[in-house]
């Protein structure tokens, strides 16, 4: 039964990769604060036309009011980065505990028992985790059409095959082991040997995976939002604006571009730590 | 010589083998797609017009045209007999419109981004790789491996941004966008600018074209290039340990051949990662190619997306989807001929 | 007597996140030119370290820190590398423990005995070189046509053949041959040391083996060095050591070794060898020397001649 000073002791203890994983859980609990605090941190709201409309007809570079400058129609960007925080921690969540929930347990029983269905299910995910995850997630949320949700469940059908994948691969490997053997032999029955022999065992991996996920997720939820399929402008969100900023670069606005860029990559960068330290922790090496 | 010939034989059987294993994944995710875009709730062209009202007659009529009136096994074999054929239909919003003919047009640029950008990725995986490999524990490894992390992290449009800022908009050096100026002329023969250039012995229009394709190619490179960073480091500090380098230092190789030889045996994983690495290649292409309005597959489907025009979504997954086996199949056979303990 | 190399002061080091590792300490030798010599130790004793340091190839951490290595009148160890290197595999050439690694995996084997023409000048062409490289196939008893062969085409005593061709290829004046047979089954581990055996006597070279197995040694050396923790023991002709070992360890390992007396009870050494990062005042053998005295946990015993052997234990030193 874990207790919360063995988590605690397992997350800050000194082991390899902590450095590693402290900075990175620093970064995302950030992005957290920021999400969950929008309103009292944002000194603006998302669209609310923060300067006087004589100045409003192009994007104004950072001063004292707008510390990360307005955008052509005289959004504070800063305020727009911090709302835009709730939009993508919202995708980025819940499509990867959607494609967890799905990818782990049939990864657990289609390694465990094998067969047919085995065959049949390992050939769809290798099909689907061969093909470039964001064409698949782009062509997914135009059908479902843009929202957050919409665009959670495109991205989970890119990762469930990730989670599945790993998860088989392991279960394979855990199923070979002598103790599940002696768990067979003393007629534990399958679930029982599934939930609390294999499972432990491939735990370390799923979180490895949850990190290397997480990561990609973030990007490719970006690159949703530039494609226009997680929210419609003028809503919030880093890869939408993004896109908007790139019509302003040649006028040299290149506030409005930098800042929502910075925040997709260190979010991505604090789960790629988390991921990395992890996997320096457990001594696990995986494939991207 | 005998022996040769028996090889080559193998190999080809080998290369069909594979040639063939790559028809259910093709197949698998045309399903896929199929389901997913003809299935939906709805009447795709009523939401590719972006309109809730069209008369019943035009409707029926449209829907007669694209072949959507039929019952949808006979859409999913009738479908899958054309794309073969290399015909993939035509248009939902513009009528009358071939996406074959499109897709054959932005084909080239993207393999020529892609191509590129793959090329840019490998070498620098490998110098950074190899610096670190080399100084294992050091400050230069240490910031490889950063450097590993964070080019993965990168936001590929952000990353272009940075680019065209610096070297458009402030330096003014390389252009911001497009495939070749449009007072340049260059007969097209394969699609692929810098080739067709060279083909027609155009100087001008190749320079050009490669004035073109630095940004968007060092930008996909770059963020690519962050794994093969990692897989470098990792194989060939591996390979640098072990016994038969020893054995061939201790016979008096010149450290530049021992690291030649550890960089052969390291490429055999790395050539397999190329396979999976294929994916996320082609993906990067699709923003890389729409942060700087590169006419490829990528901003096709951008602008595709845009209109909803279904039919010319679905073609276009179905061309990546060719693109991904058919490269899975290039690398299985670069890497049968590269490792000889593979018995084909 | 004439040397074909002296250890002076030799003593290697390595420098490990948890102290300094005296892996050789203080070394000093003679080996005699067209004897075969072993080295004898535990695991740990700093014998394959030695062997490594005779090349120069002593990996990092590690690092030679004292010491003369007198090869034919020069210092191994003063020359510049391009010298070394032209060394190595030419007048100096090692085997090593396992053939199942020791073999670049992805060049034939033939490509892997050239190499050593082309890199000593002996040709430059490829052609030559492989032709070359089939005789010295048949000189270790592989038919020629194997130089297209792949290492995983080849069996574990094949692939140790290979490895002792390319290594007597051009001749070299010394052998080392760090556990050359112990990953080999038994019967090939005979036909490898009658090789090397029928090899030394035909180029007329020295050999320096590195084993753990007295018996072994006993039964193939002209002279035995013994080895522990970083130190050389005893050194002498193998007869006069297996007859009257004087070294309190020599005799300890003699009489754990089974093949030697067979009708003798097998007698272990109680305890494990030192921790070298820290290892015990005085002689490092006396916290489990059963003839340990008054000096032996204060001083360290210098070396002493005794007849034509040197010892370093305080019951000879007065």
């Amino acid at each position: 039964m874990p207790t919360i000073s063995g988590v605690t002791q397992q997350i800050f203890g000194r082991k390899p990769g902590r450095g590693l994983l402290l900075t990175g859980l620093a970064i995302i609990l950030a992005f957290v604060i920021l999400a969950v605090f929008a309103p009292w941190i944002a000194p603006y709201g998302p669209t609310e036309r923060s300067v006087p409309s004589s100045l409003a007809a192009s994007p104004q570079p950072p001063d004292r009011n707008h510390i990360m400058g307005t955008t052509e129609l005289g959004y504070d960007v800063f305020s727009r980065i911090v709302w835009g925080t709730r939009i993508v921690l919202y995708v980025v969540a819940f499509s990867a505990i959607l494609s967890m929930a799905i990818g782990v347990p049939l990864g657990l029983v289609s390694g465990f028992y094998g067969g047919k269905l085995d065959r049949i299910l390992s050939m769809v995910m290798d099909s689907i985790y061969a093909f470039p995850g964001i064409v698949l997630a782009l062509a997914v949320a135009s059908v479902l059409g843009p929202s957050p949700t919409n665009a959670a469940i495109s991205l989970s059908v890119v990762y469930v095959p990730t989670f599945f994948r790993m998860v088989r691969g392991q279960v394979l490997e855990v199923r070979e082991s002598l103790y599940v053997e002696a768990a067979e032999a003393l007629g534990y029955p399958n679930t029982h040997i599934m939930l609390y022999h294999v499972l432990p065992n491939v735990a370390p991996t799923i979180l490895v995976v949850f990190g290397l996920a997480a990561t990609d997720a973030i990007l490719t939820e970006a690159g949703l939002a530039f494609f226009g399929l997680t929210v419609s402008y003028p809503s919030p969100d880093w890869g939408l604006d993004l896109r908007v900023g790139l019509r302003y670069l040649d006028q040299g606005a290149w506030w409005a571009t930098l800042f929502p860029g910075i925040v997709i990559t260190l979010l991505a960068l604090g789960f790629a730590l988390v991921g990395e330290g992890l996997g320096e922790r457990y001594a696990i090496r995986t494939e991207r | 010589m005998r022996e040769g010939v028996a090889r080559v034989g193998r190999l080809l059987r080998y290369i069909v083998i594979r040639g063939l294993l790559i028809i259910p994944t093709i197949l698998i995710l045309y399903t896929l797609i199929f389901i997913l875009l003809r299935v939906i709730p709805g009447n795709p062209i009523l939401s590719a017009l972006g309109t809730h009202y069209v008369p019943p007659e035009i409707l029926q009529e449209k829907m007669h045209r694209l072949g959507l009136d039929k019952p949808l096994y006979v859409q999913y074999f009738d479908y899958l007999w054309n794309i073969l054929h290399g015909n993939f239909g035509e248009s939902m919003v513009i009528e009358g419109r071939s996406i074959s003919k499109d897709l054959a047009y932005r084909i080239p640029a993207t393999i020529e981004l892609t191509i590129a950008g793959f090329t840019v990725s490998v070498l620098l995986g490998l110098i950074t790789g190899t610096l670190a490999a080399l100084r294992r524990g050091s400050k230069i490894d240490y910031s490889m491996r950063v450097y590993g992390i964070v080019a993965y992290t990168l936001f590929i449009p952000w990353l272009g941004s940075l680019f065209i800022l610096l070297f458009s908009v402030y330096l003014g050096w390389l252009p911001a966008g497009g495939r070749l100026d449009p007072s340049i002329t260059l007969k097209r023969i394969t699609g692929i600018y810098t080739l067709d250039a060279i083909l027609t012995g155009n100087p001008a229009a190749f320079f050009n074209a490669l004035k073109h394709l630095i940004l968007p190619a060092l930008t996909l490179g770059i963020v690519l290039s962050g794994a093969y960073t990692r897989l470098v480091r990792s194989n060939l500090s591996d390979i640098l340990q072990a016994d038969f380098i020893r054995a061939y230092r201790s016979r008096g190789l010149p450290e530049t051949k021992v690291l030649k030889y550890a960089l052969r045996n390291a490429m055999i994983p790395i050539v397999t990662y190329m396979g999976l690495q294929l994916a996320i290649l082609l993906g990067g292409a699709v923003l890389t190619e729409t942060t700087f309005s590169w006419p490829g597959l990528g901003s096709y489907l951008f602008e595709k997306i845009q209109y909803r025009d279904y039919s010319a979504i679905q073609g276009t997954i179905m061309v990546f989807a060719f693109m991904v086996g058919l490269v899975s199949l290039i690398v299985d056979i670069i890497y049968a001929l590269i490792d000889p303990r593979i018995r084909y | 007597m004439e040397s074909v190399v002296r250890l002076e002061d030799v003593s290697v080091h390595y420098y490990t996140f948890t102290g300094v590792v005296k892996a050789v300490d203080r070394v000093t030798l003679d080996i005699p030119r067209g004897e075969f010599v072993s080295f004898v130790g535990e695991s740990g004793s700093g014998k394959s370290t030695l062997a490594l340091a005779l090349l120069r190839l002593v990996p990092p951490p590690g690092r030679i820190v004292s010491g003369r290595i007198v090869f034919n009148g020069m210092d191994l160890l003063s020359l510049p590398e391009q010298k070394m290197r032209e060394l190595r595999g030419k007048s100096i050439s090692m085997v090593f423990q396992d053939p199942m690694t020791s073999l670049d995996p992805v060049r034939k084997v033939g490509e892997q005995i050239a190499d050593v023409y082309i890199e000593h000048g002996v040709t430059t062409d490829m052609e030559e070189a492989l032709k070359l490289a089939r005789e010295a196939l048949e000189m270790v008893g592989i038919p020629g046509d194997r130089v297209n062969y792949y290492p995983h085409q080849l069996s574990g005593g094949q692939r140790q053949r290979v490895l002792i061709a390319a290594a007597v290829a051009l001749k070299p004046s010394l052998l080392i041959a760090d556990e050359p047979t112990t990953a080999l089954d038994v019967i090939v581990q005979a036909k490898i040391m009658d090789l090397l055996e029928d090899l030394m006597k035909e180029l007329k070279m020295s050999v320096i083996l590195i084993t753990h197995d007295i018996a072994l040694a006993a039964e193939r050396s002209d002279r035995i060095a013994v080895m522990y923790a970083g130190r050389v023991v005893e050194y002498g002709p193998v007869d006069a050591i297996i007859e009257n070992p004087l070294h309190p360890y020599t005799r300890g390992l003699l009489e754990s070794a089974p093949d030697l007396w067979g009708e003798k009870r097998i007698k272990g050494i109680p305890g494990n060898p030192p921790d070298l990062r820290n290892p015990p005042r005085g002689c490092p053998f006396h916290p489990r020397c059963p003839r340990r005295f008054d000096p032996c946990d204060k001083d360290e015993p210098e070396y002493v001649k005794v007849d034509d052997r040197i010892v370093s234990c305080h019951l000879y030193t007065r």
